[in-house]
């Protein structure tokens, strides 16, 4: 080390140290632009990460987060060894998988033809349509879906039967139910994951297109070769970020909308900590399920962007 | 500026009240009183609060009441200020799950010192053994359990014109009630020509309003299993002979009929997952020939009903009996509103100013004031009754939403909150009177030994193991034969429901609720 | 060749418009049912479309006093919601965008990590009351100011973009907030607005967090106090005095949906204008 600065000439070079301070300098403005942000993170992140510690106690609010007894694993044990354990997280994770690979390619198909319509008049008007169900709350999108849905009054069975099938239980059978909740989610949220697709595809340079049309692409090779891989960093980012939260199946929706016929198929790990954790007021037990699911996203996302890496050539980190 | 100037007229206004009714406002004392929202439609109460600004005149209490939303929200609500010991002073817990919680973590105070600051309160409200029972815990008293305000306001009802249009007679029995139940999905009783009605209506709900709904189906299949005798959880046998209900070859009796009415399609098709607005759209749009409801379901929906139904006409039908002849709508618990007070207020030397408070609540001007809102303005007293008045609707709600603290239950005041039900036709209800029928005909059994039943380690697997069974077993999903019953009783024992069942016995025991 | 070429167009430009009607009549007939079932009066059963009108549900809703007095705290919370969130979103994000930067993987990384382990609702509700932020506003504008997925995708936005004109800016002596404000912003306005709008409608709706952290009633914003207005007019196991409404339960129900998604229509045609092609062409180079 000290060789090395006196072998070079001191003018010329300087010691890493000092190289790495000058770098650090130069971009004095940007951490200073970065400071109020991390701040947040550490006060409304960190910090209730470290009170999450009531994970592994006995949490006693008089005494504090701090002083609460440990307890150790107590409370992972009791979700990993709780009677429906494997049907939750079977559940939850082909809800959630199955909500990934049918939900995601209509809303990028929906901002693709949103984008590439001719007619802009149309093409507004789907656009604003299909975000309001986004609005809907899913107790709402409950109502209607019994309006639709129900064997004796809904207007799809109405035609089931008007062409000569039985009427469907879709709600209560279930065989059918995964297909209702899947399908909801798609018609409530297409709209509105569209929305980020199309901002990236506005990104692209328009320059590119008329580069095309002169070289006589088609309208379909225009979409292969440029809108996609204009929007392929979005559609990997989005990917690997769902899948960081693959343990989340949707709690709100499937809360709603399921009922007794249907829980083998449909109980997931957020609706049983609903039941067991909150509404018996055990929150050491639901802060220990929210980690587990963390350290479950956090593989999910370190194989997936390897993944990435390889075949799309970028990741998220 | 605008704040101060309104400090300073909130204080001149409250020194002039103060001074008109004779009290000393320098000795307010600050108490945070946190309850489910009574009247959650009306706006919260203002700074110049009219409840607000009598109580600390009469009492000296400066108030800050938070209104906890109804349901789940509400329960989290208090957990999340129980988790971050930052309890109200005095608030109600409906929740026993986190009432036993909060003892155990030393949240709450004994509040056996308070009675005899509040003579008049304790001797009307707190003087019944049983509910002390439900509020006791290592020989302390920590609750303030009130007696019911209102309870088992539930019953089946019938559409009589139905009854009448196919020649029908009232089902006493439950064969007469599924014959009745076919002849209302089958014989076109609105005479539409189409066949959209149904028998019974009826939905899986597990509100606790007033009643108990028990492991298993819910309120509105209770009846069923009251009919074989087996309503609520537990048989409340002493000794050897105790043990959950749904051990009893009754139990699997009465699934068998709830069975029944499935597969002879007289219940809606998607009453397994439908809740319960939508049963009241149901019945209102006049789909139903049966169905459970409350005489307050009734109330609200009556009108909608008449307008679809011009020539509908309901009324309560009393509980069909089973086979052996037992009949019973289903169980309730003896007991209202359980108040609580922090263990950090009785430590600030609140206590007095909460008896005190609580003293003036139980009776006369606080009461009424509580109770009814505003003399004169929002209700005058008719020959005993208080009888509402005003036409501002919203401004009694306000000055009433504190009214869980008084309401008492006594027959005076369920009189002046249930008047008459007027039909377009000219024909009227007396409420009260209604109300009083259904907690009469209906052979309710008192199961309140239920609320000292401490809840399993693993009760959401539990409840969700029996009630999803049940609903495979009616549905047919899961045929009901003796194989799959066994396998089904058996599989309780994968939940240790035995040590489910031992800790409710000696509670229920201790408690006094069986010998 | 043209006109081969011109001819697969013409049927890929009819098989798109053909592919948005389909996808508008799907999503517009439940929203059509929603509106419908509003305007239905007392004593008519709900169809897709009412056989009969009648705006009772909103007037019932409207003529509620505390609904006013919501509504102001929602616009306020939403706005001022929308400020805070953009701001440190923005200034996280750019900075983290820069390829640059010393340490921009290992923060990244950090703010990752929030995404992945969230510690849940009592750990954060003991947080917000160490703050002393309980029955304040603030708790509502901070406890989730920044998304770590709207961060990330405007990192990535930012990323993107071509680097020259911030070199040539640099050269000029710009400093970073100049660039960032001159420069970068102006480039990214799709996405501004695009996060802009997640913020201010994840604020507009939200419900449970209101209830948590605030005890005063009057500083609820609307999604709560329709919620219990629906709650007092329906909640029929309390009920005393003879119902008063003149609308169906589920017609008052559908009615406070439609009051509620209004305003968050009307802002969006606003927000259209700029989601058109274009809107980047002077300056960005592919």
């Amino acid at each position: 080390m000290t060789n090395v600065i006196r072998s070079a000439p001191p003018a010329a070079r300087r010691s890493p140290r000092q190289r790495l301070l000058a770098r650090l300098w130069r971009h004095r403005g940007l951490y200073l632009m970065l400071l109020p942000g991390l701040l947040w993170f550490a006060l409304f992140r960190y910090w209730p990460l470290w009170n999450a510690q009531i994970a592994f106690k006995d949490f006693q609010p008089v005494q504090g987060v701090l002083h609460s007894p440990w307890v150790g694993l107590e409370h992972f044990q009791a979700f990993f060894s709780s009677f429906y354990f494997s049907q939750l997280m079977t559940n939850t994770l082909v809800i959630s998988f199955a909500k990934l690979l049918i939900g995601l390619p209509p809303a990028i198909i929906l901002a693709l033809a949103i984008h590439e319509s001719s007619r802009r008049g149309l093409a507004r008007v789907t656009q604003t349509v299909t975000y309001l169900p986004h609005f809907l709350s899913w107790v709402i999108v409950f109502g209607i879906l019994l309006a639709m849905l129900s064997p004796g009054s809904g207007l799809l069975n109405k035609g089931l039967v008007a062409a000569g099938g039985d009427p469907v239980s879709f709600l209560t059978d279930p065989g059918a139910f995964r297909a209702v909740v899947i399908f909801s989610d798609i018609w409530k949220e297409t709209g509105w994951s569209a929305i980020l697709f199309l901002a990236a595809l506005i990104g692209i340079s328009p320059s590119l297109y008329e580069a095309a049309e002169v070289d006589g692409a088609t309208r379909w090779q225009r979409i292969r070769h440029i809108s996609l891989p204009g929007m392929l960093d979005v559609i990997v980012l989005v990917t690997l970020l769902r899948l960081g939260h693959i343990l989340d199946a949707g709690f709100y929706q499937i809360y709603v909308l399921y009922s007794l016929p249907v829980y083998s198929v449909a109980d997931v790990i957020d609706t049983w900590v609903y039941r067991q954790g909150i509404q018996n007021f055990q929150f050491s037990l639901a802060t220990a399920v929210g980690l587990f699911k963390g350290l479950i996203g956090l593989l999910m996302i370190v194989i997936a962007n390897r993944v990435a890496r390889r075949f799309a050539g970028q990741g998220l980190y | 500026m605008t704040h101060l100037t309104r400090t300073t007229a909130r204080t001149l206004a409250l020194v002039t009240i103060s001074a008109l009714l004779g009290a000393h406002a320098q000795k307010a004392t600050d108490l945070s009183v946190a309850l489910y929202a009574a009247n959650p439609e009306a706006p919260a109460p203002t700074a110049r609060w009219d409840t607000g600004e009598v109580i600390r005149a009469r009492t000296g209490v400066n108030l800050k009441f938070t209104m906890l939303p109804t349901g789940a929200d509400g329960d989290n609500k208090l957990g999340s200020l129980a988790a971050a010991n930052d309890l109200p002073d005095l608030f109600e817990i409906r929740n026993r799950n986190l009432f036993y919680q909060l003892i155990r973590q030393g949240q709450v105070a004994p509040v056996s010192s308070l009675l005899p600051q509040m003579p008049q309160r304790t001797k009307v409200r707190y003087g019944n053994a049983m509910r002390n029972g439900l509020v006791n815990e290592n020989g302390q008293m920590y609750g303030l359990q009130e007696p019911a305000t209102l309870s088992r306001q539930y019953g089946i009802m019938v559409r009589q014109d139905w009854l009448e249009k196919l020649n029908l007679k009232t089902p006493t029995t439950l064969d007469e009630f599924l014959n009745v139940a076919r002849a209302f999905t089958e014989r076109d009783p609105d005479g539409n020509g189409r066949k959209d009605t149904f028998g019974y209506c009826g939905v899986i709900d597990f509100d606790t309003a007033g009643i108990l709904p028990g492991l298993g189906l819910g309120n509105h299949f209770q009846w069923v299993y009251g009919a074989y005798g087996v309503p609520g959880t537990w048989n409340y046998r002493a000794g050897a002979a105790f043990a959950a209900n749904v051990r009893n070859p009754n139990y699997r009796k009465a699934t068998e009929y709830v069975r029944r009415l499935v597969e002879a399609k007289v219940m809606d098709p998607d009453w397994a997952t439908v809740k319960r607005s939508d049963l009241r759209n149901r019945w209102q749009q006049g789909k139903c020939g049966l169905f459970f409801e409350s005489v307050g379901g009734l109330i609200a929906g009556f009108k909608n009903f008449e307008a679809n139904n011009p020539k509908g006409d309901l009324r309560f039908v009393p509980v069909p009996k089973g086979p052996s002849g037992s009949r019973s709508m289903g169980t309730f618990a003896n007991a209202g509103t359980l108040l609580v007070v922090s263990k950090k207020a009785m430590d600030a030397e609140k206590g007095p100013a909460i008896a005190k408070f609580l003293e003036w609540a139980n009776s006369g001007e606080g009461y009424y004031q509580l109770a009814f809102g505003k003399k004169g303005a929002d209700y005058t007293m008719v020959g005993g009754i208080p009888t509402v008045t005003t036409t501002n609707v919203n401004g009694r709600l306000t000055n009433t939403q504190l009214r869980f603290l008084a309401l008492n239950g006594q027959a005076a005041e369920l009189k002046g909150r249930y008047g008459t039900l007027k039909f377009s036709d000219g024909r009227s209800v007396n409420v009260y009177n209604l109300l009083m029928d259904t907690r009469r005909n209906n052979n309710w059994i008192d199961r309140s030994g239920d609320l000292v039943v401490p809840a399993a380690p693993n009760q959401a697997d539990i409840d969700r193991y029996v009630s999803e069974s049940l609903v495979q077993f009616v549905l047919g999903q899961r045929p009901l034969n003796d194989g799959n019953w066994k396998s089904f009783t058996d599989g309780l024992n994968g939940l240790n429901f035995a040590g489910y069942e031992k800790n409710a016995y000696a509670a229920l025991k201790a408690g006094g609720f069986v010998k | 060749m043209t006109r081969v070429r011109r001819q697969n167009d013409r049927a890929f430009d009819r098989t798109v418009n053909a592919f948005l009607i389909a996808v508008l009549l799907a999503t517009l007939t439940p929203l059509v049912y929603v509106v419908s079932v509003s305007l239905t009066p007392l004593g008519q059963t709900t169809s897709l479309l009412p056989r009969a009108v009648s705006f009772n549900a909103y007037e019932e809703l409207l003529r509620q006093p505390a609904l006013i007095r919501a509504l102001g705290n929602s616009v306020f919370l939403t706005l001022s919601g929308v400020l805070i969130s953009m701001i440190l979103t923005v200034c996280t994000a750019y900075p983290l965008s820069r390829p640059d930067l010393p340490g921009r993987k290992f923060l990244t990384g950090v703010i990752l990590f929030t995404f992945l382990f969230s510690a849940g609702l009592i750990p954060l509700y003991l947080v917000i009351r160490d703050l002393h932020l309980l029955n304040t506003y603030w708790a509502l504008l901070l406890h989730g100011a920044v998304s770590v997925y709207n961060l990330l995708v405007m990192k990535n936005f930012f990323q993107n973009l071509p680097e020259s004109l911030e070199e040539a800016a640099k050269i000029d002596g710009a400093s970073d907030l100049q660039v960032l404000w001159h420069i970068v912003l102006p480039l990214s306005k799709p996405i501004l607005l695009t996060i802009g709008l997640f913020y201010a409608v994840t604020q507009w709706n939200s419900f449970f967090e209101p209830v948590l952290y605030l005890s005063d009633a009057r500083m609820m914003p609307l999604p709560v106090v329709l919620r219990d207005i629906l709650t007092g007019l329906n909640s029929a196991e309390y009920i005393e005095s003879a119902a008063t409404t003149t609308a169906p339960p589920d017609g008052l129900k559908m009615a406070a949906v439609v009051l509620t998604t209004i305003p968050m229509l009307l802002v969006y045609p606003w927000i259209q204008r700029y989601f058109t092609s274009g809107t980047l062409s002077g300056g960005v180079k592919g």
